[in-house]
């Protein structure tokens, strides 16, 4: 008469544990009682039902629930959610202001930088087929080093595109040059290259008039710019097909006129001829061994550019006769979408270039985010213990902590919208001024979904990040404590403030030290002797009757007051990458390829350089013989070897002749690179690319004046153009100079919004200690004695910043001082101005603080209870 | 489920509660309905509104 046994198991294993023992006697007793009154086979029935109603899942008790469960997302609550959020900022106006204005400003250079950023990255790809593209390079390797530049042989591309079949366009593209473009009596001066007939089929530019395979295919060809086409005769329709004549000499017929190109453009021109003219005027570039002009690829899609690298290695062994085993020539191809932001290359590597600036501006956005979000994070949990009451009471009345967290971080999100719109204005406002200092045309991209996509990335990130601290902390608050006012902050979350503090503060270091470095070096440029005087030195270019009847412009010019003297150079005296292996002197190990960098000049070189002569003497017609004899300067002489240089024997080329002088080093290259051995003939005859003329210091603008007069008189049709020496050289730096300021103002802003923080935290401070400044000064403390207790906390924080940040900075910059040969050294009083910098503004932020509740009327403060 | 008022059957168990007095557990309240409305109440029904 017993129950089932595997009833009473199922019971014991799944019944409810604190009933078992009850449940189980009743069901014994009643079964019993069914037993008695139903049978036993009923009994056993019902005791079986039974059984299975009161396991665990059918017996659960139903949730009952007494009072009504507070719905976090009803209308009611969003409201008070947004007053109570709108209360606070309206009350604590000072930290809002703070807080806002500390976001926005941080969000506004991040934006710009972006916007920086996008435009760096997309100069290069506007090219449909951009991805085919390719430009030759070579690694020219020789004397022990890898020189790597684009100056390919002018007759590569023909033969690359009979030679491989995956090529399917080769055009060459000829340096930039400068010529006189005359249609009637619109005259102007004009830049633009040579280009193969290829061009317009490789890139996508568009045409106006002309198709692309006409458009460069004979040698009188000639493709225009929209711009240049409006200039001279109105619009690109009339354009077509008639002639313009340069440099008052020959006459151009238009076949093209293409769209104007994108200021993100790599390549700049104005217009493009024909490339066989190219070749037929410079023949020296039909041999392989001379190089000069870039050459460009498109391969078929499904080309491997590996496979076309491996073979173009070694494409040039057997055809530049010059390769020998010290001396090489490899070719490899670069992307066209890389050339722009990885154009360095170090011992045939790739090696940066201005990709290193676009990753510098990210850290650099990133970081002013970072300390734009620790002000809110640090501003909002200080202030926790004034919205602690606000937390316990939602507790209390039911609010679970997701809908806290949810609050806080909505308050956030809240903040950085309005700081999003200020940010946003505050762009729109400053992108004229952006764009004039770093030489772009960068716009809102308000009609892009990607830029909104951005914007969103922004706000979220930024409030999130921003929100996220606070709204984890003060969630987490007890409620019984808060509300018995026992509150108090644990150890780790003043830690963690502090924490946040030196972090600031160490980006903020960082930034300041990478500006004095950056600017440090920018004034070490422009300020370096670079061996001659390029102040007071006029470049004139060599055109026309100017250029066509030197000796007499010479003379003349010579007449004229405010002029010491005048040369001519075939290269820019700034920048001089000709060079040759082709220098043989005595004793020289004829395996040995050495490259000389190499010019030539008119007489009077050295006088009107202002170069010194260590040895010897410059070029001067006084001695007659003069054309087969060689200046050099002392790197040169130092890898000749010759013990007394002057009067030893020299050839160039094949051409033998003498050392006449020994000029000490100057720079004719950009400071990025060494002085290399430079060679330089006299050549008095020949076409004078550049004209430079020496003026009187303090006469330069009268001299000046006479030029113009006398070039109007020789070059009647022609415009009269020239440029300084110096302030060419400053645009040599230009990317340099854009990072300096760029910095600077971004490490200006870093430093306010870290100050800013500080300023909040340093106010809070004060306030909360508002009763123990009382106290002290009713006990006797002097104002300088609170001052300094009010300022050593935060003193001591900077004081870490400054220690943690100094070799982290020592080591960056470095790095970015690696780019120069010639460099400053970091000298340690860098980083102890910066350090001072930060120190005592941030001193000043606190002080004003810290003074002003110390110089509070204990009464006042000590009265309120 | 919100409701803050009694269902029939649970007035019922309370009210054989009541009646029940000290001798009111599972069983008895059981017996107790069975007996007063003539309906069969499963045991586990009661247990459970308890």
């Amino acid at each position: 008469m017993k129950p089932p046994r595997w009833a009473n198991w199922l019971l014991e294993t799944f019944g409810h544990p604190d009933t078992k023992e009850e449940v189980q006697g009743d069901l014994f007793e009643l079964y019993a009682y069914w037993v008695a009154r139903v049978g036993e086979r009923k009994a056993r029935w019902r005791y079986i039902r039974s059984v299975l109603k009161l396991l665990r899942p059918l017996a659960k008790r139903k949730p009952v629930v007494d009072y009504s469960t507070p719905f976090y997302l009803h209308p009611d609550m969003l409201r008070n959610y947004v007053k109570i959020a709108w209360r606070n900022l309206i009350r604590n106006k000072a930290f809002s202001a703070i807080n806002i204005s500390g976001l926005a400003l941080g969000m506004a250079a991040s934006l710009l930088i972006f916007l920086w950023i996008q435009d760096e990255l997309s100069v290069g790809t506007q090219y449909t087929n951009g991805s085919n593209l390719y430009r030759v390079m070579e690694n020219e390797i020789a004397d022990g080093r890898i020189v790597t530049d684009e100056d390919t042989p002018g007759i590569l591309t023909d033969e690359l595109k009979k030679q491989f079949p995956e090529v399917v366009h080769a055009a060459g593209l000829s340096s930039k040059e400068g010529h006189i473009l005359t249609v009637g009596n619109t005259i102007a001066r004009q830049t633009g290259c040579y280009a193969g007939s290829d061009w317009f089929k490789m890139y996508s530019i568009q045409l106006l008039a002309g198709t692309p395979d006409v458009a460069l295919n004979a040698p009188n060809n000639l493709a225009i710019s929209r711009k240049l086409a409006e200039t001279y005769f109105g619009d690109a329709q009339s354009a077509l097909g008639k002639s313009i004549r340069f440099d008052n000499a020959t006459d151009y017929q238009v076949t093209a006129v293409f769209e104007n190109l994108p200021h993100n453009s790599l390549d700049k021109y104005e217009f493009l001829l024909n490339w066989d003219n190219y070749l037929k005027h410079n023949p020296w570039l039909t041999v392989w061994e001379n190089g000069g002009p870039d050459t460009r690829l498109e391969l078929r899609p499904d080309a491997d550019p590996a496979k076309v690298n491996a073979k173009l290695k070694t494409f040039l062994k057997g055809r530049n006769k010059d390769i020998s085993a010290t001396f090489n020539i490899e070719l490899f191809l670069q992307p066209e979408t890389e050339a722009y932001l990885y154009s360095n290359f170090k011992n045939g590597q790739r090696d940066g270039g201005r990709i290193e600036y676009v990753r510098l501006f990210i850290i650099v956005a990133v970081f002013l985010l970072l300390i734009a979000g620790i002000n809110f994070m640090n501003l909002a949990t200080a202030r926790s213990a004034k919205r602690a009451r606000e937390v316990g009471v939602r507790k209390v009345v039911g609010a679970e902590r997701s809908s806290l967290i949810g609050q806080f971080m909505g308050e956030a999100l809240l903040l950085t919208i309005i700081a999003l719109e200020l940010a946003v204005a505050l762009v729109s406002l400053l992108l004229p001024v952006f764009n004039q200092l770093t030489d772009k045309q960068l716009t809102l991209p308000f009609n892009q979904p990607f830029f909104w996509l951005l914007l969103t990335g922004l706000l979220l990130v930024t409030g999130g990040l921003a929100g996220s601290y606070p709204a984890l902390f003060l969630s987490s608050l007890n409620p019984v404590r808060i509300l018995k006012g026992t509150l108090r902050f644990s150890a780790g979350a003043q830690l963690f403030r502090r924490g946040l503090v030196v972090f600031q503060f160490v980006l903020s270091m960082l930034m300041i030290v990478g500006t004095v470095v950056v600017y440090r070096q920018l004034q070490y440029i422009q300020t370096k002797n670079l061996g001659y005087d390029r102040e007071n030195l006029i470049s004139i270019p060599g055109v026309g009757e100017v250029a066509g009847k030197y000796p007499t412009f010479k003379q003349e010019l010579l007449q004229l007051p405010g002029i010491q003297s005048v040369t001519h150079m075939m290269t820019s005296p700034l920048e001089n990458g000709n060079t040759t292996d082709g220098v043989h002197w005595e004793g020289k190990d004829p395996t040995l390829a050495i490259q000389f960098n190499n010019t030539v000049v008119g007489y009077d070189f050295a006088k009107t350089f202002k170069v010194k002569l260590l040895q010897g003497r410059d070029f001067s017609p006084a001695f007659g013989t003069d054309s087969s004899n060689y200046l050099i300067n002392q790197a040169a002489a130092k890898r000749i070897g010759y013990k007394d240089p002057v009067g030893q024997p020299l050839t160039f080329g094949n051409q033998p002749g003498k050392i006449v002088g020994v000029m000490e080093d100057f720079h004719f290259q950009s400071l990025h690179v060494a002085i290399r051995p430079l060679i330089i003939r006299l050549g008095e005859a020949w076409w004078p690319n550049n004209i430079l003329v020496r003026t009187q210091p303090g006469q330069t603008k009268q001299a000046l004046a006479s030029i113009e007069a006398l070039c109007r008189k020789l070059n009647s049709r022609l415009p009269f153009s020239y440029s300084f020496v110096d302030a060419d050289y400053q645009k040599l730096y230009k990317s340099e100079t854009v990072v300096g300021t760029l910095s600077t103002i971004f490490a200006c802003l870093a430093i306010f919004i870290a100050c800013l923080g500080l300023f909040g935290l340093a106010a809070f401070t004060a306030e909360q200690r508002t009763k123990e400044i009382g106290v002290r000064k009713v006990l006797g403390a002097s104002v300088a004695s609170i001052v300094a207790l009010l300022s050593t906390d935060f003193l001591k924080l900077i004081m870490i910043a400054v220690v943690t940040a100094s070799p982290i900075a020592w080591y960056v910059m470095n790095r970015w001082l690696q780019n120069f040969a010639y460099k400053i050294d970091i000298s340690w009083w860098v980083f102890a101005l910066a350090g001072l910098l930060a120190i005592g503004i941030a001193l000043l932020t606190i002080s004003f603080q810290s003074i002003k509740a110390a110089l509070m009327n204990p009464v006042k403060s000590l009265r309120s209870e | 489920m919100k409701r803050a008022f009694l269902g029939e059957f649970e007035e019922v168990v309370l009210l054989t509660v009541a009646v029940l007095d000290e001798s009111a557990y599972g069983v008895t309240i059981t017996q107790e309905i069975e007996q007063k409305t003539g309906r069969s109440v499963g045991f586990s029904t009661v247990h459970t509104t308890l």
